[in-house]
């Protein structure tokens, strides 16, 4: 599969240089990156005592995003999008065609980031955003949908001194057994003030029963749905707000998801024997904690509702040296049903949680001595409730990217 | 005549002469330009959205290419009076749309030559210049005073 999908990347890029010289209306850009992160002093439980661990640093490899886009008409237009930090890690984020006979109806089809709330289509664009970790609800460790779709009509229209914009998807499903689901999501945002401000709502169903892309063991889901479920109805809603007045920018946005779902019982023996769960998560998935770990005293009932919100600031200040743009946020999130092992498909952060939440405050600052380079440094403190007490540990991250092409 | 008064003689004859050269990206009156094949009108605001990034398009679905000029104190100048927004923000705009594959990337002119010529090497094209650079070979959709 990997291989595979080198070899594409790899026919692809060799094509364009040909292809650029031949044809004005093909872009090919992107940027480089790498990261550095530390966590220090994550609690421990050791019995009934809190003791604290530090991991290691994460140095990432410098990873690639190589964007190609084609307009070959008016009306018609490519684009896809490269991830990967080497020839055997390489992912296709995004490969699609679009349609644009209006303003109003724009037909996209194939492999595509929705549009759902204010960054699902914008993460991959790293060097651009105040931050440098995705909203909760776009955590690779708890996603609260799939980030992609495979359909998508979307438009705008002038309403009033704004404009208002929609868009409706959906694709195959969320999860490895889909058949009876049609899925869709929407979305729906007004946009006035010359840009300044936005307000908007999204929304989807899994429409039907599914269960999720991963089996337990097989680490974090790229879906909403846990490993252990057998069949999950879901529903997300998510509403955002977007400022920008002068140098600053404000946002809010705040999300819910509502599963009905119904837990697979050899799936969660194999949780509560293998993954580490704390006292609340074995009073959750067995009718008798104190009981036999057996099929029979699963606790078959799933329903869980996981919400998360976040508001963040940013200022920017042109100097004679750059942009300087100072930061400030706020993230919150909780799913109860999630566990901390992300092996078995759980989540590090709110898994931990005695109740499944947890809150995050950060503060940095973006700098950007040239419009290509951005230069990122922030600092973070976690903050849940561990063994009965508010517990905290901090953690900082260095971002650097290149844009090229732009 | 002293060298103080030499010295001083030539700082402002420096100065007068480089009155001239800044005073024609600071003072003169701005051009939004779109290719003279193109026949259809943008008003203020619809120029205003297309530059700020909140529309990718023109009104009648054509998607917009913009051009940005390579000078600095014209681009500022024209994104403090039309757009409203620091350049910073404006730019940032532009790469998070073009990174997302929402909008082209922009193309930059480094002369008001070459921002004519890349604004009519595309059915979207937009750009800005100085008045003073208009001619045929573009139409003018807004002037900035």
């Amino acid at each position: 599969m990997l291989a595979r999908r080198a070899r594409m990347a790899v026919v692809a890029l060799s094509l364009v240089p040909a292809v650029a010289g031949a044809q004005d209306a093909l872009q090919v850009y992107g940027y480089f990156s790498t990261r550095l992160e530390k966590v220090f002093e994550i609690p421990v439980a050791n019995g009934l005592l809190i003791d604290r661990e530090s991991p290691p640093k994460e140095f990432s490899q410098p990873f690639f995003n190589v964007m190609m886009q084609h307009q070959f008409d008016p009306r018609f237009k490519a684009f896809i999008n490269l991830n990967g930090s080497g020839a055997e890690n390489i992912d296709v984020r995004n490969l699609w065609g679009e349609w644009t006979p209006s303003n109003a109806f724009n037909v996209r089809v194939g492999k595509i980031y929705r549009k759902f709330g204010l960054y699902n289509e914008i993460l991959d664009a790293v060097p651009t955003y105040y931050g440098i970790e995705a909203p909760e609800a776009f955590d690779a460790d708890h996603l609260l949908i799939s980030r992609t779709t495979t359909a998508m009509v979307y438009g705008v229209v002038r309403a009033g001194e704004g404009r208002l914009s929609y868009s409706v998807s959906t694709d195959n499903g969320e999860g490895r057994d889909i058949a009876g689901t049609f899925p869709i999501g929407a979305d729906v945002n007004y946009n006035f003030g010359r840009g300044s401000y936005t307000v908007g709502l999204s929304g989807y169903t899994s429409g039907g029963a599914t269960n999720s892309d991963r089996e337990v063991g097989d680490g974090s889901p790229k879906s909403g749905v846990l490993p252990w479920m057998a069949r999950d109805s879901f529903t997300v809603i998510n509403a955002y707000s977007e400022a920008r007045v002068g140098s600053f920018t404000f946002q809010a946005e705040w999300a819910q998801a509502d599963h009905k779902a119904q837990r697979d019982a050899d799936a969660i023996v194999q949780v509560v024997n293998g993954a580490g769960i704390n006292a609340a998560q074995r009073a959750r998935f067995l009718i008798n904690p104190n009981g036999p770990v057996n099929a029979s005293n699963v606790n078959l009932n799933g329903d869980h509702t996981i919400r998360t919100w976040y508001v963040r600031a940013g200022y920017s200040k042109e100097t004679a040296r750059g942009e300087v743009g100072p930061y400030i946020q706020w993230d919150y999130y909780s799913n109860p049903e999630t566990i901390s092992s992300k092996r078995f498909g759980g989540d590090a952060e709110a898994g931990e949680a005695d109740d499944g939440a947890f809150g995050k405050g950060t503060a940095g600052v973006l700098y950007r001595p040239v419009p290509q380079v951005a230069f990122k440094v922030d600092g973070s403190f976690h903050q849940y409730k561990f063994l009965g007490r508010t517990v905290r540990y901090p953690e900082i991250r260095i971002d650097l990217s290149y844009a090229f092409g732009l | 005549m002293t060298f103080r008064a030499l010295t001083r003689a030539a700082l402002v004859a420096v100065a007068a002469l480089s009155m001239p050269v800044f005073a024609s990206s600071a003072s003169a009156q701005i051009s939004v330009i779109v290719s003279a094949s193109q026949s259809k009108n943008l008003s203020e605001r619809e120029v205003a959205e297309i530059f700020a990034g909140v529309s990718t398009t023109w009104p009648d679905g054509t998607k917009a290419q913009i051009v940005e000029n390579g000078d600095a104190v014209l681009t500022q100048k024209f994104f403090a009076k039309v757009v409203k927004k620091p350049t910073a923000l404006v730019r940032s705009q532009w790469t998070k749309l073009a990174l997302s594959g929402q909008g082209a990337a922009p193309k930059k002119g480094a002369s008001a030559a070459e921002v004519k010529e890349l604004v009519n090497k595309s059915p979207g094209g937009i750009g800005y210049i100085n008045s003073s650079d208009l001619d045929d070979s573009v139409r003018e959709v807004l002037k900035v005073p």
